[in-house]
C-alpha cells in the first residue's frame, strides 16, 4: 500500500464516522496531541470529533537518515472522539481492516501503556496496540489536560504511519516506502532527515534558542493575561519545540531540564485554565 | 433451594499485573457481601483474562432465611381496661397490623408487661440482593490506576463494555456506568471479532466460549503455554530458558494462546547473553532458548494471541520486530564499546543522582571514600582496585544501552569492563554492585561486589534520610526499603561484621554540607528504618517474634552479630531453665519498672545483704560477669545462656525468700542494685524478659510475671 494511500484511506474511515478532518497544526510540535484540536478541545464539555495527520518534530530522535526506524520527524494519524463511543475499540479494529490488516492473521494485542506528557500537565490511561510485536497505534482515554480534569473524557488514537506502512509493505527501512507510485519517502523526507540532524546536533545556536525561550515564554504570560488564548498557545508550542531542540543539542543540564520542562507545563496549564474561562464563540460542534 | 449465580464483567484489557488481584477481591468482597445478606452458599469460584472477569457460585441460596420479628405494642396496663377488656391503645394497634386483638400476646419485657405479636419477616430473594449489591460491589474495587470514560463518571481499572449475569438462568437486572447487565456475552476480539451469543449456564459459557476461542480460566491459559514452549523448544532441540516472572505475566496478555518459534542472525550473539535476553523480555515478552551447554540458540519463542492458523506469518512479524532491536543493542554495543569507561566517568556530572543530593558524579566520589572505610573494617584484598570499581560503577548511566534498557544497569558497566580489559576485580565489582535487589535475589559473589554494593546502598539511604525523605507506607520513591534490606542481607550472607553506626557516620560526614538535619536526628530515623527491616529479614527467616524482639533492639548495629545471638536464643528458648529464666528476668524488669528505676550503675552494699538467699544471689552474679564478658568476646552465645540458664535455681530461691520491696528505704535499694546488676549483666546478650514461653504464647501474663504478685 502506498504510504499515501494509507492515510488517505484513513482518514475517509473517520471521515465517514462524522469526523471533522482537519489540517496538521502549522507550529512546530512532538505529537499530534499538541495541535490545538486536541489539547484544546478535549478541554470543556463540547463534544468534538477530528482526525488529521500530523507530522510530529523530536529533535533528539533524529538519525541523519541513516536508521531505517528512526527519524526527527515522523507522521502520526491523530484520532480525537469526544466523548469516547462504546464500541471504540472494534470501529478501531475495522479502521485496520480498512488499511488492509487482515486481522486474524496476525497477533493483535492492547498492551497496558498510559500515555503522560509533563509538558502539557496531560495524562490518560490505555494501550500501546501491537501487531506480531511491533507497536503501531497509542491508545488512551485522556484524564487530564493542561492540569484540569475532563469531563467528558475523550479518547485519542494516535497511528504510527511509517510504523503501518513499514509492516504492510515488509519494508526493512520507511526509506523505502513508495509515498506514490511514481515518488518514494526517500525522496520526499531524506534530505529533510539528514538537515535536521546536522541542525538539532551540531548547528542550533544554543544561546539564541535560549533567548527565544524566554521571548516566547514572556509573550506567552502577556497573551494569557490579556485573555488571547490561541495566540498564547502558539507560542507555548513555541517554547516546547525550542526546549526539544536545546536538549537534542545537549545543552541542556539535567537539573536545567526539570525546570525548562516545569516552565513549560505552567505555561500550558495557564492556557486551559484561560481556554475553559471562555466561552466558545461558535455553537458546540454537532456530536457524531 | 439453591441456584447457579454466574457473572462476567466485560471489559477493555486490563493490565496483566492487576488482573489477580482484580479477580480475587471481586471474589472475596462477593463473599463478603453474602455473608453480609444471610445467604448460604457453596464455593465461590473465579477466572479472569485480560477481557472478563469471571465469578461463579454453583450453588447460591435462592432466598434468605425467614425470620420472625417481636413488634412491641402498648403495655398490657394500657392495652386492657378494669373489665379486662381491649382498649382502644390495644384495638388500634391491632388494627394497624392486620390482626385481631385474641391474635396479640402479652409478654414480659425489660419495661414490664407489653402487648405484642412475632412477625414474620420472609427473607428477600438472591435475586433482589444481588441487584443492589452488584453496582455497590463493583464501585468498592480497588486498583493502582483508575479511570473514566463515561458520563455517569465510574472509575475502574479500564471500560466496561458488556456484562453477562444470570441467577438460575435469569438474567440478573442491575446498571453500572451506562451498563446494563444481560444475557449476553463475546467471543474472542479478534478470532470471533464481533461475536454476540446468549449464554444462559456456566455449562453453556465453558462450551460457547472455547468454540468462540476464549480461555477464561488462567490456569488452563497456562497449562497450553507451558506445554506449547515446551514442545516448541524441543522441536528445535532447544531448552527454554526459564523465566517465571515473564511466564507469570504472559498468562495474563491474551485469551487464546498459542507459541510461535521465530529466529534471528547468529550474527547477533556476539552481543552479551545478558542484552539479548533483556531485548527479547523486556521489550517484546519472548523466551529465549538455550542449548545444553548454557549458551543462547539463535532463536526465541513468543506467546501469540491467536490460533496456529497464521503461524507463519506472525512469526515473520515478530521476527522483523526482533531484528529491529537487535539491531539497535548492537548498534549502541559497538558505539559504545568505543568510549572507555574511565572517560565517561567524568560524564557523570550531567546525570542527577537526586534533585538535593547532586550528581552522580559526586555520588561515586562518595563511593570510593566509602568503599575505603568498609574495606579496611572488613579487611579486604586488591582495595584499590574496589575503590576503582566505585569510581566506575555509574559510568554506564551515560552509555546508549543503558539509557535504552535501564534493567541492565550495573551489567552493562561489568561488561563494558569487561571488553575493555580491565582486572576482573573491577570488572565483576561493577557487574555485581546492584544486587540483591529482593530478598530473594543472590548477593554479590565476590568482595568486591559486597563492598561496592553496601556502599552505594547506604549512600542512598543516608542521603535520603539526611534530608528528611523518609520513606512512608505508600511513597519509597527511591526504593530505601529495599536498599536496606540488600545492605542486611548481604552482610548476613557473607557474614560480615561491622558496625553500622560507624559506617553511617563516614557516610552521614560525606552529606554535611547537603543535610537539612542532624547527624543524631537522622540516625535516630536510620536505625528505627535499619531495625524494622532487620526485624523483617529475620521473621522470613523463620524466627519467632519474641526471639527477633529479644535481640534486634540491642544488637542491631552489628547485623550478623545480631543473627548469631538470634540463633543462640532459637537454640536454647525451648529449654525449661531458660523458660525459667526469661520469666524470672520478665519479673525483674517489672519490679525495676514499678520502683521508678532506670537502670543505674550503683553498686550493691555487701554489709546490707541479709539472708542466704541475698548472699548467694551476690555471690554467682559476680562470680559469673567474667565468664560472660569472655563468652561474649568471643561471641560464643549460646554459653553466655547457658551460663544465664544456671542462675535459675539461685533466682528461684531468691524470689521465694526475699521480700525485694522492704520496708526499709536502704534494703530495699540494695536488692534493687542487685537485680539491676543481674539484668545488666544478660541485657548486654538479649533481652530475654521478651521471650514468651511456648504455653503462653501471646496469652496474659500469668500470676508469677504479673506486677501485682506478691511476694516481693
Amino acid at each position: 500500500m502506498l504510504f499515501q494511500d494509507l492515510f488517505l484511506k484513513l482518514l475517509q474511515f473517520w471521515a465517514d464516522r462524522g469526523c471533522v478532518i482537519q489540517m496538521p497544526y502549522d507550529v512546530e510540535k512532538g505529537a499530534g496531541t499538541m495541535n490545538p484540536e486536541t489539547f484544546l478541545r478535549v478541554l470543556g464539555p463540547d463534544p468534538y470529533t477530528v482526525a488529521y495527520v500530523e507530522p510530529s518534530r523530536r529533535p533528539a530522535d533524529g538519525r541523519y537518515g541513516e536508521n531505517p526506524n528512526r527519524v526527527q520527524k515522523h507522521h502520526q494519524l491523530q484520532v480525537l472522539l469526544k466523548p469516547s463511543p462504546p464500541d471504540i475499540q472494534l470501529v478501531y479494529l475495522q479502521s485496520l481492516e480498512r488499511i488492509g490488516i487482515r486481522l486474524i492473521e496476525h497477533d493483535v494485542r492492547f498492551e497496558e501503556d498510559n500515555w503522560e506528557s509533563p509538558t502539557l500537565g496531560a495524562w490518560g490511561v490505555g494501550w500501546q496496540v501491537l501487531l506480531d510485536g511491533l507497536e503501531i497505534t497509542q491508545f488512551t482515554y485522556f484524564q487530564q489536560a493542561g492540569g484540569l480534569d475532563l469531563d467528558p473524557c475523550s479518547v485519542e488514537i494516535t497511528y504510527g504511519l511509517e510504523r503501518i506502512g513499514m509492516f504492510l509493505n515488509n519494508a526493512e527501512s520507511c526509506f523505502d516506502l513508495q509515498w506514490n507510485q511514481t515518488t518514494s519517502y526517500r525522496t520526499i523526507r531524506m534530505r529533510d532527515e539528514v538537515e535536521f540532524s546536522r541542525y538539532n546536533f551540531e548547528a542550533a545556536d544554543s544561546a539564541l534558542h535560549f533567548q527565544w525561550f524566554e521571548d516566547f515564554e514572556r509573550e506567552a504570560n502577556r497573551l494569557i493575561d490579556i485573555g488571547l488564548i490561541l495566540p498564547a498557545y502558539d507560542y507555548c508550542l513555541k517554547c516546547s519545540h525550542v526546549f526539544n531542540v536545546l536538549d537534542a543539542r545537549g545543552a541542556v543540564s539535567v537539573s536545567e531540564r526539570a525546570r525548562l520542562v516545569q516552565r513549560v507545563r505552567t505555561l500550558a496549564c495557564g492556557v486551559a485554565a484561560g481556554y475553559v474561562k471562555t466561552p466558545s464563540e461558535t455553537s458546540a460542534q454537532l456530536p457524531v | 433451594m439453591s441456584l447457579e449465580f454466574f457473572i462476567e464483567i466485560g471489559c477493555e484489557e486490563i493490565p496483566a499485573r492487576y488482573i489477580e488481584a482484580t479477580i480475587s477481591q471481586l471474589s472475596e468482597n462477593l463473599a463478603k457481601n453474602l455473608q453480609a445478606a444471610s445467604l448460604a452458599h457453596g464455593a465461590i469460584e473465579s477466572y479472569a483474562s485480560p477481557r472478563r472477569l469471571v465469578v461463579v457460585i454453583p450453588s447460591l441460596q435462592e432466598r434468605q432465611a425467614d425470620r420472625t420479628e417481636w413488634i412491641t405494642g402498648p403495655p398490657q396496663s394500657a392495652a386492657f381496661d378494669a373489665a379486662n377488656l381491649p382498649t382502644a391503645a390495644a384495638r388500634g394497634f391491632a388494627a394497624r397490623h392486620g390482626l385481631a386483638v385474641d391474635q396479640l400476646q402479652c409478654v414480659q419485657g425489660e419495661k414490664g408487661l407489653y402487648l405484642g405479636f412475632e412477625k414474620r419477616v420472609p427473607g428477600r430473594t438472591a435475586r433482589e440482593l444481588l441487584s443492589r449489591e452488584l453496582p455497590l460491589l463493583l464501585a468498592s474495587l480497588n486498583f493502582p490506576k483508575s479511570m473514566r470514560w463515561e458520563s455517569s463518571r465510574f472509575l475502574f481499572v479500564r471500560p466496561i463494555r458488556w456484562i453477562l449475569c444470570r441467577l438460575g438462568g435469569e438474567v440478573v437486572p442491575f446498571t453500572i456506568a451506562g451498563v446494563s447487565a444481560g444475557g449476553f456475552s463475546y467471543g474472542h476480539r479478534i478470532l470471533s471479532i464481533n461475536k454476540k451469543f446468549e449464554v444462559t449456564s456456566f455449562e453453556s459459557y465453558k462450551a460457547l466460549l472455547l468454540e468462540h476461542k476464549v480461555r477464561f480460566d488462567g490456569t488452563d491459559r497456562l497449562s497450553v503455554i507451558e506445554n506449547a514452549l515446551a514442545v516448541e523448544a524441543d522441536r528445535g532441540g532447544a531448552r527454554l530458558l526459564p523465566d517465571p516472572l515473564l511466564l507469570k505475566l504472559v498468562v495474563n496478555l491474551n485469551e487464546f494462546p498459542s507459541v510461535v518459534c521465530g529466529r534471528f542472525d547468529p550474527d547477533f550473539l556476539r552481543l552479551p547473553k545478558e542484552v539479548l535476553v533483556t531485548v527479547m523480555r523486556e521489550h517484546q515478552k519472548y523466551f529465549s532458548l538455550i542449548d545444553a551447554q548454557g549458551g543462547l540458540v539463535p532463536r526465541f519463542l513468543a506467546v501469540v494471541d491467536s490460533d496456529g492458523a497464521h503461524a507463519d506469518q506472525m512469526r515473520a512479524g515478530h521476527e522483523r520486530v526482533l531484528k529491529a532491536r537487535l539491531s539497535d543493542a548492537r548498534f549502541f554495543w559497538d558505539v559504545d564499546c568505543k568510549v572507555k569507561l574511565e572517560h565517561r566517568a567524568d560524564k557523570l556530572d550531567r546525570v542527577v543522582f537526586q534533585q538535593k543530593l547532586g550528581t552522580m558524579l559526586e555520588k561515586t566520589h562518595r563511593l570510593v571514600i566509602l568503599a575505603d572505610a568498609l574495606g579496611k573494617t572488613v579487611r579486604v584484598a586488591n582495595l584499590d582496585e574496589i575503590k576503582q570499581a566505585a569510581r566506575l560503577c555509574k559510568a554506564d548511566l551515560t552509555t546508549d544501552m543503558v539509557k535504552e534498557f535501564t534493567d541492565l544497569q550495573g551489567i552493562m558497566g561489568g561488561l563494558y569492563a569487561r571488553a575493555e580489559g580491565l582486572p576482573s576485580i573491577v570488572s565483576d565489582a561493577i557487574y555485581e554492585h546492584y544486587r540483591p535487589q529482593t530478598l530473594e535475589d543472590e548477593s554479590p559473589d565476590t568482595m568486591g561486589g559486597v563492598i561496592v554494593s553496601i556502599a552505594d546502598k547506604l549512600d542512598s539511604v543516608v542521603g535520603a534520610f539526611a534530608i528528611g525523605q523518609v520513606p512512608t507506607g505508600s511513597k519509597d520513591p527511591l526504593a530505601l526499603r529495599r536498599q536496606t534490606v540488600g545492605i542486611l542481607k548481604v552482610l548476613l550472607d557473607k557474614k560480615l561484621s561491622i558496625s553500622l553506626e560507624k559506617l553511617y557516620s563516614k557516610s552521614f560526614f560525606l552529606f554535611r554540607k547537603k543535610a537539612t538535619r542532624t547527624q543524631a536526628e537522622t540516625w535516630l530515623d536510620v536505625s528505627s528504618f535499619v531495625k524494622d527491616r532487620l526485624r523483617f529479614i529475620f521473621k522470613e527467616e523463620g524466627f519467632r517474634y519474641d526471639e527477633i524482639n529479644a535481640v534486634v533492639e540491642i544488637a542491631f548495629d552489628n547485623p550478623y552479630d545480631c543473627l548469631e545471638r538470634l540463633r543462640a536464643i532459637a537454640a536454647v528458648r525451648s529449654s525449661a531453665d531458660f523458660e525459667a529464666i526469661a520469666q524470672g528476668f520478665k519479673r525483674i524488669k517489672n519490679i525495676l519498672l514499678k520502683s521508678g528505676g532506670e537502670l543505674s550503675e550503683e553498686s550493691v552494699d555487701r554489709s546490707l545483704l541479709g539472708g542466704e538467699e541475698e548472699q548467694k544471689l551476690w555471690t554467682e552474679v559476680h562470680a559469673i560477669q567474667p565468664k560472660v564478658r569472655k563468652s561474649l568476646r568471643v561471641r560464643n552465645y549460646l554459653g553466655a545462656f547457658e551460663l544465664m540458664a544456671s542462675l535459675r535455681p539461685t533466682i528461684d530461691l531468691f524470689f521465694d525468700k526475699v521480700l525485694v520491696m522492704a520496708e526499709d528505704p536502704k534494703l530495699r535499694a540494695n536488692r534493687l542494685n542487685l537485680l539491676r546488676g543481674l539484668l545488666q549483666t544478660f541485657l548486654n546478650i538479649a533481652d530475654v524478659s521478651e521471650i514468651v514461653p511456648a504455653s503462653k504464647e501471646l496469652s496474659v501474663v500469668d500470676a508469677s510475671t504479673s506486677t501485682s504478685a506478691a511476694p516481693y
